[in-house]
């Protein structure tokens, strides 16, 4: 196996979709190669299902700085967290736009403002 | 708050001097001037026409009472949006909503597998596209995906993400502890990541 091979195959090790020969030959090539070696370390450091699971803290700056380096080395690796990533922040983005009052939001009725107006003379008690 | 190109800004101290005053055109300025994006505001947890002009109706009444309490260094459009969020929250727990509460997303969440790794590859979604046809279209399909979530994770998607209330505020609107708060926004924001997915793979 190459680094290149193993840098695919090296998620695809953690999500048991390897043949077992392709599962040998990652461990194998991480054992003699000291990047692909490090790299399966930093795989092993944190999983993808915390880092989701703490996503808002990540994206609102609640982590301490040590634990937040290691979310940051997760991203840097994990193709499928930072996609995941992206698309979450994306998904925020999007509802806020999608959402935002239109540059002119349409004024109230005249039968509205009367009937506000009216019932603003006469507070409930 | 944004308010409409055109209007023109008033001065609040003397508005809130007029109101306190009992003018009613003062009143009437006040509605005119901060009624249309405290009913968009309205609008966007009721979902509909009628419910948003009833949530303003009640706002502005919360408001006229409340006017003795107004403290000058805030600025009035907060104030009033913030009466605003809270009057259609009222009206959305009058409709019964909380009927829903059990409805869940579990489907629309992540999976992992073995020691936690996600189950499937995940697509990394193209950058948003800057056709504005295409935006504005897009923005429709966001708009219909957010209306599909169940209410509990769509208001707490809308106080959160387009409200822009604290984690604290949301859980006190809510009636649960902060905790359950951030957890119900980032379930509702996953959600809608995953009904928005197709869509945004189809923009590869």
């Amino acid at each position: 196996m190459n680094c290149a091979r193993f840098q695919v195959a090296v998620h695809e090790y953690y999500r048991g979709t390897l043949s077992a020969a392709e599962h040998v030959e990652v461990e194998t090539h991480a054992g003699v190669c000291p990047p692909c070696g490090r790299l399966k370390a930093t795989c092993e450091e944190i999983a993808c299902k915390e880092v989701v699971g703490f996503l808002p803290e990540y994206l609102e700056h609640e982590l301490a700085p040590a634990r937040k380096r290691l979310f940051e080395r997760h991203f840097d690796i994990c193709p499928d967290c930072s996609a995941y990533l992206h698309a979450y922040r994306s998904s925020i983005a999007l509802a806020a736009e999608a959402l935002a009052e239109p540059a002119e939001a349409p004024p109230l009725s005249e039968e509205l403002v009367r009937d506000l107006v009216a019932r603003a003379k006469k507070p409930k008690p | 708050m944004a308010l409409p190109p055109g209007v023109v800004e008033i001065d609040e101290l003397v508005l809130v001097t007029e109101l306190r005053a009992g003018s009613s055109a003062a009143f009437e300025r006040l509605v005119r001037h901060y009624g249309p994006p405290m009913r968009a505001a309205a609008r966007r947890l009721l979902k509909n026409d009628e419910d948003a002009d009833d949530a303003l109706q009640e706002a502005f009444l919360a408001a006229f009472r409340a006017l003795a309490t107004f403290e000058a260094r805030s600025k009035l459009a907060t104030w009033l949006h913030r009466i605003a969020v809270n009057a259609a929250l009222m009206k959305l727990r009058a409709k019964g909503s909380r009927a829903q509460e059990t409805a869940d997303v579990d489907e629309l969440m992540p999976e992992f597998v073995g020691l936690g790794v996600f189950s499937t590859p995940q697509q990394r979604w193209s950058e948003l596209p800057e056709d504005p046809v295409v935006r504005q279209e897009l923005c429709g399909s966001v708009r219909a995906a957010i209306d599909e979530l169940p209410e509990p994770y769509r208001v707490a998607l809308v106080l959160r993400d387009i409200e822009e209330l604290s984690n604290e505020e949301l859980a006190e609107q809510l009636g649960v502890t902060v905790n359950a708060a951030k957890i119900r926004v980032h379930r509702a924001r996953q959600a809608l990541r995953t009904l928005l997915e197709p869509r945004m793979e189809g923009l590869a």
